[in-house]
């Protein structure tokens, strides 16, 4: 291969390198979330050391549908865990807030009861909603992230 | 069968050049060549070794592999490592190192190909211990090229040059690797798959040039050999029927040594903390203490790179303010190791703190395994058997790291929490961890070793 061939190489690799992509929602979220969060419902899940489970769930107008309160009413229809014993039946409290819904709900799994699994199925409930952000805190960890119904896995990063 | 060993023989012997000033010539210009490009690919050559460390974490969170089975691939190349040092060191002794070493890299640069394919436990598993035994091609052959090309009394000044290699490639792949892989601006976010493609297409180049600019030994060349050329250097014994018995007989004896057990369990113990914070701490930084891919490789980096003068200051060190006594300094290499562990565990969260802690503790965990690995086993063994002492120790410590991987996956696992997002056809999955129980058996085993170490306090060299 000669000199030149080389230099022809490499200015065919750096063009490859520097052509431009079409801006992809998923992998680019983060140019897009600033402009769209104030309208994003949230969903706050916080599993402390004594084993209470409490979760909060704030739903922006755009994504209610009638009746929606008494669905929240029932936890089942947000999350369900996978427990090594069982959690005491989670309680729920809904309440209006300016224009959007807040939930909140408790579940009391006990201290040696490991959490497996929590199954969010708040999507297959609302199927309006379309965005959540996401904020869980372990007793070992915190992750805040948004799960989008355009997108295959969670979104990390959001700025 | 034969026409492979055919291959990888050593070389006959070239008619000698009778020309001085062409025997002078070319030594110069392959002895530049040579250690050029066994620092350069070795350097290479690890990023194939390292690589899985980097994209563990988008492996684990695409949920193909649980962190169990992650530590259980990751400890397989340890063990084949393991193996491979022990056979491969033989082997190195009776190959044309040019063509043994570059096929190590190739093999390995292909095994990592496969790495990028594969989503089946046991077949990563399989290639990745395969990867280790082929890794062991390396330092073996790099050394029989030192010893065939460069003199007694110069060796020790391109051995450290060698050893630089090491840096080259953990730079490579805390850096580069992490460029490819993390998210932007810091990284070009990247699939997981090319943290195997990467690594796999360097090895590939470092191959190349490995068969095109090492050389077999000088007389393949014709040369004389170097002890010759430097007027330097006792003639190398090859081992005859009579004294192989002898030395053989000899080797086992270091088994015999009880001190060799207690540095053979001290070195294991310390590799498990210096696996685990190689293998796993660039994911508890993500996990745990929030850093991105980038950042937390980058720390990472800092703790082998500052390794480079742990190694240089230990030797110094135990030579020149305790005339040659190891155990001193030890205990010294082994606080400066162990207190920054405290600090980078439970110690402050903020990020200056994390970093001079990891800094300081490569520091101290370099010098105290260049004295459990190397200087002070085989101030204890007899200096006959030396390299048997050293085999027996290397056995062990890559033993106790391959173990460790597995157990930290393990350990790690145990505590899993999945929260899992039913989404119409997709089911997004975030996974949780607690890194409690795994930090205590890796700190608990720098306390382990430290205590090993010190308990030979009194142990003596012998000649």
């Amino acid at each position: 291969m000669t000199k030149r061939h080389l230099v022809l190489l490499c200015c065919i690799a750096l063009s490859a390198c520097t052509e431009e992509d079409a801006v992809d929602y998923c992998r680019d979220h983060y140019l897009l979330h600033a402009g769209h969060q104030d309208g994003l419902g949230m969903l706050t899940v916080t599993m402390a050391d004594s084993g209470i489970l409490s979760t909060e769930l704030t739903l922006p107008a755009s994504s209610l549908i009638d009746g929606i309160d008494e669905l929240l009413e029932d936890p089942q229809l947000v999350y369900t865990l996978q427990t090594s014993s069982d959690c005491t039946a989670a309680t729920s409290t809904v309440r209006r807030l300016d224009s959007t819904v807040v939930a909140t709900y408790e579940s009391r799994c006990g201290i040696d009861n490991k959490i497996g699994q929590m199954d969010v199925v708040l999507f297959d409930t609302l199927t309006t909603l379309e965005e959540l952000e996401v904020n869980i805190v372990t007793p070992a960890t915190q992750k805040h992230f948004a799960i989008s119904r355009q997108c295959e896995s969670a979104i990390f990063r959001l700025d | 069968m034969s026409a492979i060993f055919k291959f990888f023989a050593a070389g006959p012997d070239a008619p000698p050049i009778q020309d001085a000033a062409d025997v002078d010539r070319l030594f110069r210009y392959h002895r530049r060549n040579i250690i050029f490009i066994i620092t350069l690919c070795y350097g290479l050559g690890y990023v194939c070794r390292l690589a899985f460390n980097v994209v563990k974490k988008p492996i684990m969170d695409a949920g193909i592999f649980t962190p169990e089975e992650v530590g259980f691939i990751g400890s397989m190349l340890l063990y084949g490592y393991a193996a491979g040092k022990f056979s491969n060191g033989f082997l190195a002794d009776y190959t044309n190192v040019k063509r043994f070493f570059a096929a190590g890299i190739l093999m390995s640069a292909l095994l990592n190909f496969g790495m990028s394919l594969s989503t089946v436990v046991g077949i990563s598993a399989v290639l990745w211990m395969f990867n280790g035994w082929f890794q062991g091609f390396g330092a073996p052959s790099a050394v029989v090229a030192l010893a065939s090309w460069f003199s007694n009394h110069e060796r020790g000044r391109y051995y450290g040059i060698w050893s630089t290699a090491h840096s080259i490639g953990e730079g490579l792949t805390y850096l580069g690797i992490a460029f490819l892989i993390a998210l932007p601006p810091k990284g070009l976010g990247l699939p997981w798959q090319w943290g195997f493609w990467t690594p796999a297409a360097i090895c590939v180049l470092a191959a190349f040039l490995l068969y095109r600019y090492l050389q077999d030994r000088p007389q393949t060349l014709g040369l004389p050999s170097i002890a010759e050329w430097k007027h330097d250097g006792q003639t190398v014994v090859r081992p005859t029927s009579h004294n192989a018995a002898k030395i053989w007989r000899d080797q086992l004896k270091v088994l015999a040594i009880p001190s060799m057990w207690l540095i053979a369990m001290a070195s294991s113990t310390m590799y498990i903390t210096r696996y685990a914070i190689n293998s796993w701490g660039n994911v508890y930084l993500q996990e745990i203490r929030g850093f991105d891919l980038f950042d937390a490789n980058l720390f990472i980096f800092l703790n082998t790179a500052a390794g480079i003068l742990g190694c240089v200051a230990f030797g110094y060190m135990s030579d020149k303010l305790f005339d040659a006594r190891r155990p001193p300094t030890n205990l010294i290499f082994g606080l400066l190791e162990l207190i920054p562990l405290f600090i980078i565990f439970y110690g402050p969260t903020n990020s200056i703190v994390l970093a001079v802690a990891l800094v300081v503790y490569g520091f101290g965990l370099s010098g105290i395994l260049a004295s459990l690995g190397g200087l002070f086993a085989i101030d204890i063994a007899p200096k006959r058997v030396a390299g048997a002492a050293m085999g027996f120790i290397g056995i062990f410590s890559y033993l106790g790291a391959g173990m460790q991987d597995y157990i930290s996956g393990k350990l790690i696992y145990d505590s899993e929490i999945r929260v899992v997002f039913s989404v119409g056809e997709y089911s997004p999955t975030v996974y949780f961890y607690d890194y409690t129980v795994p930090i205590v058996f890796w700190v608990g085993a720098s306390v382990i070793s430290m205590v090993l170490a010190t308990s030979l306090w009194r142990a003596k060299s012998r000649d």
